[in-house]
């Protein structure tokens, strides 16, 4: 058993197999503007996002049996209560599915449930008609959750006759642990006389139970025509206005069950004990999470793959296409290369005389700035060119005031920059004194001045 | 007594064993596309890549070499022939040298040392660097300097150090310098085969 949860905001599609049939309504959950809105479906119809699935299990395909169990874990009582009914069941029953709800009740040594029993086969059919109609459902109810439900919150009714699938009805009454009792009478549609058999029969027992200073026993209708006739001792009300109806012009044509279960799974948030009442087996919810697994897994493989040979493909194509580019520029390069390259030579013959003439005015240069921008009171008795262009100057001067005042005498001329005094120093030489000096600028060219 | 575990050949396969199917298939098959397909694809895009660039460069040189072609032949006919390599470096030389001592032939400068260096040759053109040292009056030197450096040839300066020597009104210069001869492009076999059939016709 797969314990249910209502995903908040989900719509649900809730449906009832009949006659091999789909029948199936939409429910939109309401939201903070309105009431939650019913419309029926069809399988030709694409299921919103995230919406789950939720079957209902006619009284006729399950049975019911009240047990009672010692306190345990949670854990443990599904487990534990398919133990005890599988002990209580005929052997010819065959495999089960078990679910659960919890009945008022309870002492201190132990807890009272009612559990649910589905043969295996019986469950798998309707799973297979589901599938062919392209639905897995996520929960199976059966329909004594919603009977539980109904009678013992939402109406005032004693006893809820619903019409069911191919004009079957279920009685249904609760007593006061919760317990639910129902019954199916096949009416074969119109058949109003074995209806009327069955209700009589289902009801005396019920209505001998009571005794007559009881108030009158009150029969909730749903589906068909409420009965008008009243004896004093049953009253018939029709339920209609309890539902949540859909509002759409197939109104008629929604089964009144799968109505009264919209009702219920509205407002199951508040009622989340029905949760444990999946009747839907937790190994194959499991099998269809590692289907769904598998079937992603696959998926992102096959996309993966189908990335790398996109990929490839790209590279095949830029291959090619710089193939054919390159063919293009070697024939290009193939017809001018000759007279390209000769150009080529001769451009660098004449950049190895350029840089040779360039060099042929350094003294003279030099020496003529030296000439314009030295006073009278400095001479040189070394001037060195390095192969940059690099001047290095060594002098003397008359006074240790003249070295200071040469490099912005020199700046400002146009074979000179970057002149820097790097020493100046005031020295004693045999009677007197001598001012020598270091200096070093950077020789502009002719050719790089240009 | 011991069992073998039994292998079920020919069930069907559980839904996790399919997951770990298709995940081992698809590592397979990854690792044989990347290794067998793309990686060496790869490489040849980025192998032609860099051809194309290459080539790319190449031709924009050839092109812009082309586009210049008239303003260089006439630069070169600027130059004339004496700065093509036309005899052997030992003459090339020697006819250098006796150029300077020529130009030092003078009363009042002393050419003190020269020395030629090894020969640098980049393939298109030849540098015959000389060192040389000289000494004598400042106008003298700078005479002499400018004789060497704007001859018919092409020589260049590439450092020098003038220094004053004490006692007199002379300094002594100390001069690195270069003369550069073009080497022509070998003809291609081609036309060697064209020149070698003319004279056998003659």
């Amino acid at each position: 058993m797969g314990r249910f949860r209502r995903r908040r905001c989900a719509p649900v599609l809730l449906c009832q197999i009949v006659d091999d049939r789909l029948e199936a309504i939409l429910l939109r959950s309401a939201d903070s503007l309105g009431d939650p809105s019913v419309e029926p479906w069809t399988s030709k119809r694409p299921l919103p996002p995230r919406s789950q699935v939720v079957l209902l299990l006619p009284r006729s395909e399950y049975l019911i049996r009240v047990l009672e169990l010692p306190p345990v874990e949670v854990d443990e009582v599904a487990q534990m209560l398919r133990l005890e009914i599988e002990a209580t069941l005929p052997r010819e029953f065959g495999d089960t599915e078990v679910a659960y709800r919890r009945l008022n009740g309870a002492t201190a040594t132990s807890r009272r449930y009612e559990v649910y029993a589905v043969r295996r086969e019986s469950l798998a059919e309707h799973l297979k008609i589901c599938e062919q109609h392209d639905v897995q459902p996520d929960c199976v109810f059966p329909t004594a959750v919603l009977w539980a439900r109904h009678l013992g919150h939402e109406t005032a009714v004693d006893v809820l006759a619903v019409a069911t699938k191919g004009g079957n009805w279920e009685l249904a009454t609760v007593q006061g642990d919760g317990q639910v009792a129902s019954r199916t009478i096949g009416a074969h549609g119109t058949d109003a006389a074995t209806l009327q058999t069955g209700l009589v029969e289902y009801l005396r027992p019920l209505l001998d139970q009571r005794g007559n200073a009881m108030p009158a026993l009150r029969v909730g209708w749903l589906g068909g025509v409420c009965p008008a006739a009243s004896n004093g001792r049953v009253v018939f009300e029709s339920l209609t206005d309890l539902l949540v109806a859909p509002d759409v012009d197939e109104a008629s044509s929604v089964a009144p069950l799968l109505a009264l279960g919209a009702t219920t799974l509205n407002d199951m948030q508040r009622t989340p004990e029905l949760g444990t009442a999946n009747l839907l087996p937790q190994w194959l919810q499991q099998h269809r999470l590692e289907r769904s697994s598998l079937r992603a897994i696959a998926t992102i493989a096959c996309c993966a793959l189908l990335g790398l040979v996109l990929v490839g493909a790209a590279l095949q194509v830029a291959v090619v296409r710089y193939h054919a580019h390159s063919a293009g520029l070697g024939g290009r390069i193939t017809a001018i290369q000759k007279g390209g390259e000769a150009v080529g030579r001769q451009l660098e013959q004449l950049e190895a005389v350029q840089r040779a003439r360039a060099t042929r005015g350094d003294l003279q240069r030099v020496l003529s700035g030296l000439y314009e921008g030295t006073p009278e009171e400095v001479s040189y008795n070394h001037v060195e060119l390095g192969r940059e262009g690099h001047l290095r100057l060594r002098g003397q001067a008359e006074s240790l005031s003249m070295p200071f005042v040469l490099p912005e005498r020199l700046e400002p001329l146009p074979m000179f920059q970057h002149v820097v005094l790097r020493d100046a120093s005031q020295s004693r030489r045999g009677q007197g004194s001598v001012v020598e000096f270091h200096m070093e600028i950077q020789l502009v060219r002719e050719e790089a001045s240009r | 007594m011991m069992r073998w575990p039994r292998l079920h050949f020919g069930r069907s396969l559980h839904v996790r064993e399919w997951g770990l199917l298709t995940a081992a298939l698809f590592t397979i098959a990854a690792v044989l596309l990347v290794y067998h397909w793309l990686m060496p694809m790869y490489d040849q895009w980025t192998m032609l890549r860099a051809q194309v660039y290459a080539q790319q460069q190449e031709l924009t040189t050839l092109e812009r070499n082309l586009a210049m072609r008239e303003a260089v032949e006439a630069r070169f006919v600027e130059l004339g022939r004496s700065v093509i390599q036309s005899e052997s470096d030992q003459i090339i030389l020697s006819r250098f040298l006796r150029e300077i001592e020529a130009a030092a032939r003078q009363p009042s400068l002393t050419l003190i040392n020269m020395s030629p260096r090894p020969i640098d040759d980049n393939g298109t053109s030849k540098r015959y660097p000389v060192r040389l040292s000289v000494s004598g009056t400042p106008q003298d030197v700078v005479e002499f300097t400018a004789q060497v450096l704007n001859n018919s040839t092409v020589v260049g300066l590439e450092s020098y150090s003038l220094r004053g020597v004490q006692g007199g009104h002379t300094i002594e210069c100390t001069l690195s310098l270069w003369m550069v001869r073009l080497v022509e492009a070998a003809p291609s076999p081609d036309v060697v085969g064209d020149i070698a059939l003319s004279q056998a016709k003659r």
